[in-house]
């Protein structure tokens, strides 16, 4: 029998489908034998790069390039399996617009604000850079400087990031795009618990009788963890799966129990499930009395815009997260008002709907798992309406057991494993430290062997006040790396290009494409992308996953861990430290931030014959050390003893990720609950060690009304989100073309009967006009998204139609996270 | 300002391979397994009583895989369509015949040592695969 190269190939595709699914081939399938030399892969293992789920994918490489994936079927989080995004990720460093080398705006020769992109050498724009930055630094301080990173960031990027900025630069000004997504999940996370991210972890979905989605479309944007859900569902009868949205998705095929709520209202029924709980006698005193302390917040809290703003002028407490301690009966009786008859007549979902949604709760045989993202983080509420989430969950013990689940999931890969842990935010240091706490910048500066004192102990400006601060031309530098702001942020015309375009201002954009945010800055670095360089990410679970460089980046393509430790070469510390300091501490004199941050005896002590000899990484070997295991082992000894343990770098490679807290060498399945947290004392059942006397906080916080909502002129809600075969800004998949293809371009999603109100017609072109700006794009009334009368819904990959130009940057004024999902605008035809 | 301009501009010299798995209620098995045998460009490489199917197609762009994963989702009785693997190769490599001095083994053995199985000495996030 004569075989070809695609006969081989085809097999190797069938026989890797064959292990997932748990099926033999047929003896004429499997056994097609094969040579040495005719399908030749190197496969490696690596996170997918796209959302918060972490799915294990099997990598190939041939001829220093990635062409094939599979799901990897030994990984716990996707068995083997891959959604529409994963399965094409072999092409998504291959774009042909892929940026390869530095490009600065220039005119005659020179950088000039309104040239044009020329090609430089990285030489040139390190030269440019510095000079900005220096100027600014000796002029306004380390509040001038700003740096604007990502969910995306690997753990290495974000620790070296975080590093240069807050101990090199003393500035706190960095925050992540993390803000835009997980702010207020942080918030809840903190307010409650004490402690960041969940308690429980993926393995709670082949553990629950019942789920429950609070505003998340999974099927679309968590495809592989919604597969497992289903898969749960349909083996077994009694699940029960309730749905609750702003408008109805693809996620509602599969609800047992639907329910379309009126903006906002979520807080409502959360209350109204509270007080059924209460009202039923179903609460589970023993748990509460043992491991909840009781408070109540305060109220009228404003809405995070500036202090000019009407309506922030009018709130009472504006950005106040204040509470007090009260008892059960004093709980019992805030909610008591919220009646099922109030919350029906409030959010528009029948009694007799959120009765049975209150039953999955109260119930004390169903284990019950709540899911959640965007809709609850980007809310004006949003660390609020965590914080009734963990009530319900707290009220009925129902929590830290296998399917008893309160589940906060994650958009980015390294959302958990980057922003978050590491602590890439303006008010945070690794491990949930605060810049704010002395004793923590203490240990900050012990662990960083920087002199005591110097930390700045004053949050930086967050990423909305970043943009305000570079519109009002208080920074004048900013840098952003893998991220998309000028598409993602929210109110673009007003806030975001006035400040990218103000010409006291310099903003470097380090990307692989050219995204909107790179062509609005003054400089743009290419950046390597995944595999091309050795990374880690963190997923919505805990579970820290390492990879290797698989491939080199095209042309002079760096990683964003090189630029930013390469960049500390340009500074010694007499020209970023004060003088008092380096007279106190003279050792310190006369050496680069690149000597006393990456050269410190920690970070370069890992020699480069401990890098794997299968693989290249370019950095390690320009700095002539192990930069990553070097950068991971000292951000791990923020954690290690404080419920944060990481395993020794070196295992990671071995591992399909593990979960945090690793004690002894084991991975910790549920936090806080005696038997699966080493953490938890014997005999206490649960401990909640994030706050001092080991209780979890159940808080009183009521309703209150969005930043805007429809009226006569302004009648519509418009909701904005992602879909399935686009990932947030699109930035990636766009350059897959048949992700492309698959939704060429944003719609309108309307109600037929709100069309037929205004003499329109699926297909027209409309505006969708806010008091902000407007957008054009076509409208849509049939297809995946179905929203109720009187809502419209947008996604917002789109770059030629920046929905976010109509958004109101209204944040929750605790998280400072933006509200995308609520605002008044109207639709007219065009 | 940029817009989207990307288009399917990358059709190139280059084929695309991919697996999928295709579920369908088990009374529908032989239904399916027809409607399947039906559709030109898709092979049927394996399944099971119990409604699995293993299933290859190529073709010179994805797009194209993706249009026929959304065929197969709609013949009656399919309840879900799994991706699994995706090769992309040359497309003039791709009728080379293999040398037979070189075969030696069946595919699914040399398939099988995978990646890190568990923690060992050599290093285990990596393995040749021929």
């Amino acid at each position: 029998m004569k075989l070809t190269r695609r006969d081989v190939i085809k097999a190797q595709a069938a026989a890797t489908a064959a292990t997932v699914a748990g099926i033999s081939l047929p003896a004429s399938a499997s056994n097609i034998i094969t040579s040495s030399k005719a399908n030749k892969l190197t496969w490696s293992k690596a996170p997918c790069r796209f959302c918060g789920t972490g799915c294990g994918i099997s990598v190939a490489t041939k001829d220093g390039k990635v062409v094939a994936t599979h799901g990897d079927e030994k990984a716990p989080v996707n068995k083997g399996l891959s959604c529409v995004k994963g399965y094409f990720l072999s092409k998504i460093m291959y774009g042909k617009d892929r940026i390869t080398t530095p490009m600065l705006r220039k005119k005659d020769g020179v950088y000039n604000k309104e040239g044009d992109f020329t090609p430089v050498s990285w030489n040139e724009a390190f030269d440019i850079m510095e000079e900005k930055f220096k100027k600014v630094l000796k002029e306004k301080g380390p509040d001038g400087i700003s740096m604007f990173g990502s969910g995306q960031w690997t753990v290495h990027e974000g620790y070296a990031a975080v590093k240069l900025m807050k101990a090199g630069f003393l500035s706190n000004n960095i925050d992540p795009n993390a803000r835009h997504c997980m702010a207020s999940a942080v918030g809840g996370f903190m307010r409650t618990f004490g402690i960041d991210e969940p308690m429980g972890c993926y393995d709670d979905m082949e553990a629950a009788d019942a789920f429950v989605l609070w505003g998340s479309n999974m099927a679309e944007m968590h495809p592989i963890l919604w597969t497992r859900i289903a898969d749960r569902r349909l083996s077994n009868p009694h699940v029960k799966v309730a749905v609750l949205s702003t408008f109805e998705h693809r996620s509602f095929d599969l609800a047992d129990i639907p329910a379309i709520f009126t903006p906002q209202t979520d807080m409502v029924l959360l209350n109204a499930i509270a007080n059924y709980i209460i009202e039923s006698g179903s609460v589970n005193h023993d748990f509460i009395n043992k491991h909840v302390n009781f408070r109540e917040g305060v109220t009228d809290i404003g809405y995070g815009l500036r202090p000019t703003h009407e309506l922030q002028k009018k709130a009472k407490n504006p950005n106040s997260g204040a509470s007090s301690p009260i008892d059960l009966d004093a709980f019992a009786k805030f909610v008591k008002p919220y009646t099922f008859e109030y919350a029906e007549e409030m959010s528009g979902v029948p009694a007799k709907t959120i009765e049975k949604i209150a039953k999955l709760y109260a119930d004390p045989k169903i284990k019950v798992m709540s899911l959640w993202t965007m809709g609850v983080n980007q809310h004006t509420r949003g660390v609020w309406t965590n914080n009734l989430l963990y009530n319900i969950h707290l009220l009925t013990g129902k929590i830290s057991e296998p399917g008893n689940s309160p589940f906060s999931l994650t958009g980015q890969p390294s959302a958990c494993g980057t922003a978050r842990e590491v602590g890439t935010f303006s008010h945070r240091l690794p491990a949930d430290m605060v810049v704010k706490n002395p004793k923590h910048r203490a240990l900050s500066e012990k662990l960083w062997k920087i002199p005591a004192g110097i930390l700045n102990g004053k949050p930086g400006s967050h990423a909305v006040q970043q943009i305000r601060d570079l519109k009002d031309s208080k920074i004048n530098v900013c840098w952003n790396q893998v991220n998309n702001n000028v598409q993602a942020g929210a109110n673009i015309n007003e806030e975001i290009l006035p400040g990218y375009r103000n010409p006291d201002n310099f903003i470097i954009t380090s990307d692989a494409y050219p995204t909107v945010t790179a062509e609005a800055s003054d400089l743009i670095l290419p950046s390597a992308m995944w595999v091309e360089k050795e990374g880690a990410y963190g997923n919505a679970e805990r579970r820290t996953q390492t990879w290797y460089q698989l491939v080199n980046a095209p042309g002079d393509a760096r990683s964003d861990l090189w630029q930013l430790v390469e960049f500390s070469k340009r500074f010694t510390t007499e020209e970023v430290w004060p003088a008092k300091v380096l007279a106190e501490n003279p050792e310190y004199k006369g050496k680069t931030l690149y000597q006393v941050l990456f050269e410190n005896g920690q970070v370069d002590k890992f020699p480069l014959d401990q890098i794997s000899p299968d693989y290249e990484n370019q950095e390690s070997k320009d700095f002539g050390f192990y930069i990553q295991k070097g950068l991971f082992e000292e951000y791990a000894s923020f954690g290690r003893g404080h419920g944060h343990d990481l395993a020794d770098y070196d295992r990671y490679h071995k591992e399909r990720g593990l979960r945090w807290p690793v004690v002894n060498g084991k991975e910790t399945k549920w936090r806080f609950k005696e038997g699966s947290d080493p953490y938890v004392k014997e005999g206490t059942g649960w401990q909640f060690y994030g706050k001092k006397d080991n209780k979890a906080i159940i808080f009183a916080l009521p309703y209150e009304p969005p930043a805007e909502s429809p009226d006569e002129e302004f009648n519509m809600w418009l909701s904005t989100g992602r879909v399935l075969e686009h990932w947030h800004s699109g930035s990636m998949t766009q350059r897959v073309p048949e992700l492309f293809k698959a939704f060429p371009n944003a719609v309108c999603f309307m109600h037929p009967e709100d069309a037929k109100k205004r003499g329109m017609r699926r297909g027209d072109e409309v505006k969708v006009i806010s008091r902000r700006g407007e957008i054009r794009t076509r409208l849509e009334t049939r297809g995946r998204n179905k929203p109720p009368v009187g809502l419209v819904f947008v996604p917002w990959f789109d770059a030629s139609q920046l929905i976010n130009k109509v958004t109101l940057d209204a944040t929750d004024p605790l998280s400072k996270q933006t509200d995308y999902k609520k605002c008044a605008v109207k639709i007219e035809k065009v | 300002m940029r817009t989207n301009k990307i288009a399917l501009d990358d059709v190139t010299q280059e084929s695309h391979i991919s697996s999928f798995i295709v579920f369908c209620k088990a009374e529908k098995h032989k239904a399916v397994e027809a409607a399947l045998a039906a559709q030109a460009d898709i092979e049927i490489y394996g399944s099971n009583e119990k409604g699995k199917f293993v299933v290859v197609t190529e073709a010179e762009h994805q797009g194209i895989i993706l249009d026929r994963i959304d065929l197969i989702s709609a013949i009656e009785g399919v309840i879900n369509t799994s991706m699994v693997y995706h090769q992309v190769a040359a497309i003039d490599e791709l009728d080379d015949e293999i040398d037979q001095a070189d075969i030696d083994q069946p595919i699914e053995k040399i398939y099988q040592p995978q990646m890190c199985e568990a923690p060992s000495d050599k290093d285990a996030a990596s393995h040749t695969v021929q």
